[in-house]
């Protein structure tokens, strides 16, 4: 009986959480869309946000992306060359990083960086009453943080995206060179001649759903907290593993319907 | 710390619009390598099966990519309609009498598409129109006709292949060369070892020429009976070989010390190969060479196969009167 | 005619721990009250349902009529333009220096501002209550006296008709105290209207038109002040008399 109370009152507040986290993000979405009308006040949040996600984040990105290229192209190359496929290589890349890895990795670097980053600061921003001076300043705290924070996540998201495949590829490149030696244009000639514009549309699409689900949900998880600080890292672990769940669920989605159609 | 406060708008600028740049850019080489500006031109052609076809599979005419495989699909008659993409500046060698083969490359698996042109070049096909393709009768019957040549004689033909292989053996970032060293690393091991055994085999027969004179009349009369019964049942049992090695050991003993033999030998020829990249020449030849060699090779072993004393290798016992090989035991040791 | 600011039935909180219950008075232009009582009786609470950042569950806060909490977001900046809040505690944006920070409500409710008329006013609120050049620093770096006097800076560049504040004196020295109240009681001169929750008698001798007393949730009595002056203690609660302001009424 107990056990059935329990589920009960789980499944109770679990419904109303993803209830007002869809409240959450309907509001977010409406809000986004008068966004550019106060630019004073949320663009250097925005660029601030870029920079943190985004920019800083560039030297660990390009070094997960250099060295994940490298070893996918050596190992490829050593196994595939034996069975006479060595141009497979390319398909690999294309499939496995452009298509997969490169979001999929830069959203979980985000997620670590920038989730926990978001959801920490939204929650100590409530136990300060930042949240209140906003408010009583007649400014809706989804307008001023959590958009702009979208948005930067956004494009951070992309950009680093976009990075990873340079680095990969570039680092694929170079790292194989070391072992055995590919022409350079023979290389990206024939890695173009294997991608298509639907495997880098499909990143890009990937690293915007993310960065909208990473953004919302440790928005979401931060300004949830209420009174005492002691609910922050509470709430930056839920926003984490919700963030990853978002993730990985959304990247199935996304590939299931790419190979659907 | 404050440098990057103050340059905030600066460096996210750079950050950003960069990624866009490097975005766009390899739209462009995407749309560029994959021909998607030039204005193309469909044509279609039937094949018996889509072994080997993928929707990248490229068209080539004398070795340059015209074209390339848009979508095939398997109609009612079971066969594989394909529809061709024709790149612009190529659109006038698809001419009347034209037609494409289908083949496999055996290295790598791969299919490729040969475009062969029709012997007008002024009769250019209107666009939409139907390529035969020479795995089916259409393109057979043009082949027939004598309107289009589908390779020269046997010699320039085996010297294209020899070509595209040194071609493709010398590229330094050939994927498959792992796979081509190992075909002619098979080759060569595969004729050394057919020299070997032919070496044996020889030694083998004029030690059993010498041998027999003592017992010829016998084993003459053996050979007889068994050379009737061969025929008369037509179920080759290795007779010889039999008779003269029924344990396997003294047949099979030199052959691996020769193997061995064969192993160093086989050292030298990978320090061979590793010269083949700036060789290419001579290598063509040897390859021409050793190409003639394996012809006759296979004719001798043709020949030895037909012939009806060892054919058939180690077969099973056969209760042949007088077919002990006991007694030669010491002749045969080296 | 209106009233200025009225609350009808404002019920706020928990079914476990209602915090605010049935609670209605109103407030005409110009004229200021205190609110006092407990600490938990929920005085700061109800400044913050007033001041928009806690919804009531039930009932209505109105201020000129307009309902704060319902309409578009144009109606709601309209309404927090002429109100200001000023919290307990000095609170600042903590990524944002304190320029930024006093400029915030003015870059949100005139975007078009002139930088120049602000800075103006700013210089002389630092002058005023002797803070030097800190503008440039951010919150954390400044001490949490200059941090609440800062917050008392942003009330007044706004020039709002309503301030809401939430224990003024507390976090100051005697010095800033007495700095404070003397500029509040300006700002009251002019027409200003205050709100302000505090036990402090000096407080209310300065400020008070009503006092409106506060426990365990519900107003126990509003009591105009003009006409039967501040009492020394009501119940348990003791009005304390630091700074000595003189007593105007």
């Amino acid at each position: 009986m107990k056990v059935i109370v329990d589920f009960w009152k789980v499944l109770k507040r679990s419904t109303t959480e993803i209830f007002e986290f869809y409240l959450f993000a309907l509001d977010t979405f409406r809000r986004l869309l008068t966004f550019s009308r106060q630019k004073q006040i949320g663009f250097t949040v925005l660029l601030r946000q870029i920079m943190f996600t985004g920019y800083e984040a560039l030297p660990l990105i390009s070094f997960l992306a250099l060295s994940i290229g490298g070893l996918i192209i050596i190992q490829g190359y050593n196994i595939l060359g034996t069975f006479g496929q060595g141009d497979l290589i390319y398909v690999i890349l294309v499939t496995v990083v452009i298509r997969e890895l490169s979001s999929i990795l830069t959203a979980l670097i985000v997620i670590a960086r920038s989730g926990t980053a978001i959801s920490t600061e939204l929650g100590n921003m409530v136990t300060n009453n930042e949240i209140n001076l906003l408010l009583s300043c007649g400014i809706s705290p989804v307008s001023y943080l959590v958009v702009s924070r979208m948005v930067g996540v956004v494009v951070a998201l992309f950009t680093l995206t976009i990075y990873f495949n340079l680095a990969a590829v570039f680092g694929g490149w170079l790292f194989s060179a070391l072992f055995s030696p590919i022409n350079f244009r023979y290389f990206f000639s024939q890695l173009f001649s294997q991608m298509t514009m639907a495997d880098i549309l499909i990143g890009v699409l990937k690293s915007i759903l993310f960065g909208i689900g990473i953004a919302l949900i440790s928005s979401y998880q931060g300004l949830k907290v209420n009174i005492a600080s002691t609910e922050v890292p509470q709430r930056t672990i839920r926003a984490v593993v919700l963030s990853i769940v978002f993730v990985v669920f959304a990247d199935i989605i996304i590939t299931a319907l790419f190979y659907l159609i | 710390m404050k440098f990057k406060f103050r340059h905030t708008d600066k460096i996210v600028g750079i950050f950003f619009f960069s990624a866009v740049l490097v975005l766009v850019l390899s739209f462009v080489i995407i749309a560029l390598s994959q021909k998607m500006l030039e204005k193309k031109y469909d044509f279609h052609t039937i094949f018996p099966d889509a072994v080997g076809l993928s929707p990248s599979t490229v068209l080539k005419f004398r070795g340059f990519e015209i074209g390339k495989v848009k979508s095939y699909v398997l109609n009612d008659d079971n066969l594989i309609e394909t529809e061709i993409i024709i790149y612009e500046d190529y659109r006038n060698k698809i001419v009347a009498n034209s037609a494409i083969n289908k083949s496999s490359n055996p290295i790598t698996g791969k299919s490729s598409l040969e475009f062969l042109q029709g012997a007008d070049p002024e009769q250019v096909l209107p666009e939409g129109s139907f390529i035969p393709s020479l795995n089916m009768p259409e393109g057979q019957r043009l082949l027939e006709a004598g309107l289009i040549e589908k390779k020269g004689d046997a010699i320039s033909s085996i010297l294209d292949n020899v070509d595209q292989m040194l071609y493709n053996l010398n590229r330094d970032e050939n994927a498959d060369q792992g796979s081509i060293f190992r075909m002619i690393y098979n080759l060569a091991n595969a004729s050394e070892k057919l020299d070997l055994n032919m070496g044996e085999l020889n030694q083998l027969l004029v030690l059993l020429n010498s041998d027999l004179k003592e017992s010829m009349h016998n084993l003459d009369l053996t050979l007889h009976n068994a050379s009737i019964m061969l025929e008369n049942y037509s179920q080759p049992e290795g007779l010889l070989a039999r008779m003269i090695d029924p344990e396997g050991d003294q047949l099979l003993q030199p052959l691996g010390n020769s193997l061995r033999q064969l192993e160093e030998n086989l050292g030298e020829l990978e320090k061979l190969l590793e010269f083949i990249g700036s060789q290419a020449p001579e290598i063509a030849e040897i390859l021409i060479e050793g190409k003639n060699s394996l012809q006759t090779a296979q004719n001798t072993l043709e020949g030895i196969n037909n012939n009806p004393f060892i054919r058939g290798g180690i077969g099973k016992e056969s209760p042949l009167p007088g077919s002990s090989g006991r007694t030669r035991e010491k002749d045969i040791q080296p | 005619m209106t009233d200025f600011l009225e609350l009808r039935e404002v019920n706020w909180g928990t079914v476990e721990d209602k915090v605010l219950m049935d609670i209605s008075f109103s407030l005409s232009e110009g004229r200021s009250a205190v609110i006092c009582g407990s600490p938990d009786s929920g005085k700061s609470v109800l400044l913050k349902v007033i001041g928009g950042m806690l919804p009531p569950d039930t009932g209505q806060v109105f201020y000129r009529g307009r309902e704060v909490y319902a309409g578009n977001e144009e109606d709601i900046k309209k309404v927090r333009r002429e109100i200001a809040f000023v919290f307990h505690q000095g609170v600042h944006l903590a990524n944002i220096i304190l320029r930024e920070n006093l400029l915030l409500p003015v870059k949100y409710h005139y975007p078009d501002y002139k930088s120049r008329q602000f800075n103006q006013e700013i210089s002389y609120y630092l002058d005023y209550f002797n803070l030097g050049n800190i503008l440039e620093h951010r919150p954390a770096e400044v001490p949490e006296i200059r941090r609440k006097l800062l917050n008392f800076i942003r009330a007044f560049i706004m020039k709002p008709r309503l301030i809401l504040v939430d224990e003024p004196l507390f976090n100051l020295d005697l010095r800033s105290q007495k700095m404070v109240i003397t500029k509040l009681k300006e700002f009251r001169q002019q027409g200003t209207s205050f709100l302000l929750a505090t036990n402090s008698g000096d407080v209310m001798k300065a400020m008070a038109d009503e006092l409106i007393v506060m426990s365990d949730g519900r107003i126990e009595k509003i009591i105009n002040v003009r006409e039967s002056g501040i009492p020394v203690r009501i119940g348990d609660l003791e009005f304390s008399d630091l700074v000595g302001v003189e007593d105007e009424i």
